[in-house]
């Protein structure tokens, strides 16, 4: 049996709008300012094409990334409207997701493989 | 606005949106698991974490744990056997809740993310046409982007906004990824931009929405899940019949 109670969850999502509206005391009929939620939907989707010589996963990857950096753009330019800062000074330090260490083996990864690559020729 | 004048407000007093997110893991948790939630933790600096949970009265257990740290929304990590990994998210304290099996996992210290961020800053959260189209598939997105977003002039958080969270419905699948946002500044211009990836990623695949904290009525269920376990007693069942096949 297929359960998909479309209206019901539709009015649940109106029900978060809201809610979020409420807790920004956002007045009714006023749009909620983008720079609180960022978040971005594009107008374009994924489409895989069986049978060819490329396999999906590859496909898919490209796709990913060409979607995520048309968003990108547009989240730039949002973000530069509204000045937020994208990029850190130079003379602000602080605590990075990845640490120096996980950095350091990216970087000696990335300079063995071109020196292999140099070897080769 | 300069960027110093933004790195010098104050945060708490502009700080409306106090949002805060519940992570919490079951028993039986692998390490590639805890791996994930450790990245996400880092990654959400308005999160709340707590100990392992023990099995049993779960949706007691997340209620009760999110009103304590007074969450808005919570992701429950269930293990089972110890290899598969489900993922409740949802809305304290009404609801609704959605349940996910999640595979593929990569953490964020695999060596081909060449990206980095600053640790606990804002991040853009991107999702590609199809989360305006299904119904399951919108509510996913605002569940995710109340989860996930940052609130702005968190405490914790940093001024910049430097990466950027991606998912994309392929498949009867959701997709996470995390990007870093990466632009050459020199000229001011936008069109040269390119996006390294951070990590962590991971695959989620819907298996059910629910109107209320992890109990009552099921609003939808995914007709073409199916349970790893069926998979795997399918797998079996073709070796078998191949090796029969054979003699």
């Amino acid at each position: 049996r297929v359960i998909y109670e479309k209206e019901k969850i539709l009015e649940r999502v109106n029900q978060i709008q809201e809610s979020f509206r409420k807790r920004l005391r956002v007045p009714q009929g006023k749009k909620i300012p983008w720079n609180e939620h960022l978040s971005l939907v594009s107008d374009k989707s994924i489409e895989i094409v069986k049978d060819i010589d490329i396999t999906e996963d590859i496909q898919r990857e490209v796709q990913f990334y060409n979607v995520t950096l048309g968003n990108a753009q547009i989240a730039l330019k949002y973000l530069q409207q509204e000045g937020v800062a994208t990029k850190r000074p130079d003379d602000y330090f602080a605590e990075m997701f990845k640490s120096d260490k996980v950095m350091n083996k990216i970087r000696t990864k990335l300079v063995m493989e071109q020196e292999n690559i140099k070897s080769f020729e | 606005m300069d960027a110093e004048k933004v790195f010098d407000t104050k945060k708490e007093e502009r700080w409306i949106n106090k949002q805060r997110c519940l992570i919490v893991a079951s028993r039986g948790i692998n390490d590639r698991h805890k791996h994930l939630i450790d990245d996400l933790i880092s990654m959400m600096p308005h999160s709340k974490k707590d100990a392992k949970l023990e099995k049993r009265e779960i949706p007691e257990q997340i209620s009760e744990l999110c009103f304590t740290h007074s969450c808005t929304s919570f992701m429950y990590f269930e293990a089972r056997r110890k290899t598969d990994l489900y993922l409740w998210i949802g809305r304290f304290p009404d609801g609704p809740s959605a349940k996910f099996l999640i595979e593929h996992i990569h953490g964020s210290g695999e060596l081909k993310c060449t990206g980095n961020c600053l640790k606990g800053s804002r991040h853009v959260i991107s999702f590609d046409k199809s989360f305006s189209e299904e119904p399951s598939l919108k509510l996913y997105r605002e569940l995710l982007t109340h989860i996930f977003n940052v609130p702005r002039y968190h405490p914790k958080s940093k001024p910049c906004t430097d990466h950027l969270l991606s998912f994309v419905f392929s498949d009867g699948k959701l997709w996470f990824r995390n990007y870093q946002l990466y632009q050459e500044t020199q000229n001011k211009q936008l069109d040269n931009q390119e996006l390294y990836e951070i990590g962590p990623r991971f695959v989620m695949t819907p298996i059910a929405i629910i109107d209320g904290t992890m109990m009552g009525e099921v609003l939808y269920k995914n007709p073409n899940y199916k349970t790893k376990t069926a998979i795997r007693v399918l797998k079996k069942r073709e070796k078998m019949m191949s090796t029969m096949r054979k003699e």
